[in-house]
């Protein structure tokens, strides 16, 4: 087995994979929460203190959260902000071999590889959900998923919007680039984030529009 | 002993831990300042599914040592050959850079004794260790062999030669490294009333693979070695010592109990790191 876990793991990249935009807008949320750019009043997120923002993401949030909302209006702000970058943002992913280019089936085959498959799996076997939760949220809600965060602050923001994007069809693998809304896994996968139990089961075999 | 095949490829010294699952998150979220790991071999031996998945990532990710406890290569009737069986399979699977056990006895007359049990500092304990751990080797296969220096309870009456002479006639008989307890030869200097720097003196350091440092705890008038607390100061100074004749391959904090923060047993291992670093300056 290769050292699949770089040294520096990146949880906005961990959670692009295990399950698309979505995800890695919570995962960037939490992220900006944890260093103080954002602030999460019950489920809605303010800028607390404007920050140079290092990905493109932090930033569409910060942009969005510039008017205090709801979680969940945040992050579909920023989503459709996001949309002339997305393909930038897959890139680095499908070229370290973690995602497959996009096809015309890949609604059906999903869209990450046999090494992406078991580059989450390491992720999850090196990161418990009940160690790396304390440590380092973002990652713990990157590598398994919103319900590792049951119990912190961010329990009822990102579990609410999480269980939204599962009823409008943006489960798992919905939400790549040029991915049709329709062919998530809400519809295919079977594990839209609401359906994930214990934190550990998202991004499983039956995780990721089909799992390839 | 010969350099293991999958050693670091440098051949830089090494600054690693002793493995502990409940700290695996911290582990990896600190990589790369933990260099390598040494599993105790006690954990795996069934190489259940769960087992191969942990030894699977941690293998791929990790330098690794095996630790074992039950070899008992001090035991006069010889070793149980069904346990080296299930070594040599986990070394098979697990494929670590050397793997160790202790100079001591574990079993006696079919029994497990579930402790390390002094050996006598005799000519006739060196070849029955020699005996043993040559047996042991062609079960276990090929991969490189260490013995450690146990702690010890009391000494064992009739020695023929000091505890430092005892070590290096035993690794040269066996043909074999050495893991080097340091808190251990602290430990002995403690109950025994032995000089630990003597002691470090009379071992040959081009066999010392691997140094443990650990703490233990004054129990009444004894000193347990019970690796549950920060490495005394006592033990850096023999750390030191060893580190002027040769810094060795691989430098461990073992701490078996209490498990600190992560972030204390890092500081420990940087710790090591400067006393090498004292040293290279000094040098230059």
């Amino acid at each position: 087995m290769e050292p699949l876990l770089t040294t520096s793991i990146e949880p906005i990249e961990v959670a692009f994979v295990r399950s698309g935009l979505d995800a890695a807008l919570d995962v960037a949320a939490v992220k900006a929460v944890e260093s103080g750019a954002l602030a999460l009043e019950g489920k809605e997120l303010r800028v607390a203190r404007e920050a140079q923002a290092g990905d493109p993401l932090t930033e569409a949030l910060i942009a969005a959260a510039r008017t205090p909302r709801s979680w969940r209006s945040t992050r579909l702000s920023a989503k459709l902000a996001l949309r002339g970058v997305l393909r930038d943002l897959e890139r680095p992913l499908v070229a370290r071999g973690l995602l497959r280019e996009p096809t015309p089936l890949r609604w059906l085959i999903g869209r990450r590889t046999k090494r992406g498959e078991a580059w989450l799996r390491a992720a999850r076997l090196a990161f418990p959900v009940a160690q790396i939760v304390a440590i380092d949220p973002a990652l713990a809600l990157a590598v398994h998923g919103p319900r590792a965060l049951d119990g912190t602050r961010y329990h009822a923001a990102t579990v609410a919007a999480s269980g939204a994007a599962a009823a409008d069809g943006g489960g798992c693998g919905a939400s790549f680039a040029g991915e049709g809304g329709g062919h998530g896994g809400g519809g295919h996968g079977g594990c839209g984030h609401g359906g994930c139990s214990g934190g550990s089961g998202c991004g499983g075999g039956g995780c990721g529009g089909g799992g390839g | 002993m010969s350099a293991p095949a999958n050693a670091s490829p440098s051949s830089a010294p090494m600054y690693g831990l002793l493995y502990r699952a409940e700290q695996r998150a911290a582990l990896f979220s600190a990589r790369p300042r933990v260099e390598a790991l040494e599993l105790v071999a006690e954990h795996y031996l069934d190489l259940t599914a769960e087992q191969r998945d942990e030894l699977d990532l941690l293998r791929a990710h990790f330098p690794l040592t095996i630790h074992a406890l039950g070899t008992s290569v001090g035991s006069v009737d010889g070793i149980d050959g069904r346990y080296a069986e299930r070594i040599a399979r986990l070394l098979d699977y697990a494929r670590p850079m050397w793997w160790s056990d202790h100079l001591a006895f574990t079993r006696c007359g079919g029994v497990e004794l579930g402790a390390f049990g002094p050996l006598p500092h005799t000519r006739a304990a060196i070849e029955t260790v020699a005996r043993n751990v040559a047996r042991v080797r062609a079960i276990a296969g090929n991969t490189p062999f260490a013995l450690e220096n146990p702690a010890a309870p009391f000494a064992v009456a009739g020695a023929e030669m000091s505890p430092g002479a005892f070590l290096a006639a035993v690794a040269a008989e066996a043909g074999c490294g050495l893991v080097l307890d340091l808190e251990n030869l602290h430990a002995d200097s403690w109950n025994l009333g032995t000089d630990a720097h003597a002691a470090l003196a009379e071992i040959p350091v081009e066999r010392v693979v691997e140094v443990h440092l650990a703490g233990g705890r004054r129990i009444g008038a004894e000193y347990a070695d019970s690796h549950d607390a920060p490495v005394p100061d006592a033990t850096w100074a023999l750390y030191e010592a060893l580190c002027r004749r040769r810094v060795p391959p691989l430098t461990l904090i073992e701490r078996e109990a209490s498990l600190p923060p992560f972030a204390s047993l890092l500081r420990e291992l940087d710790g090591a790191r400067a006393v090498r670093a004292g040293i290279a300056a000094v040098a230059a």
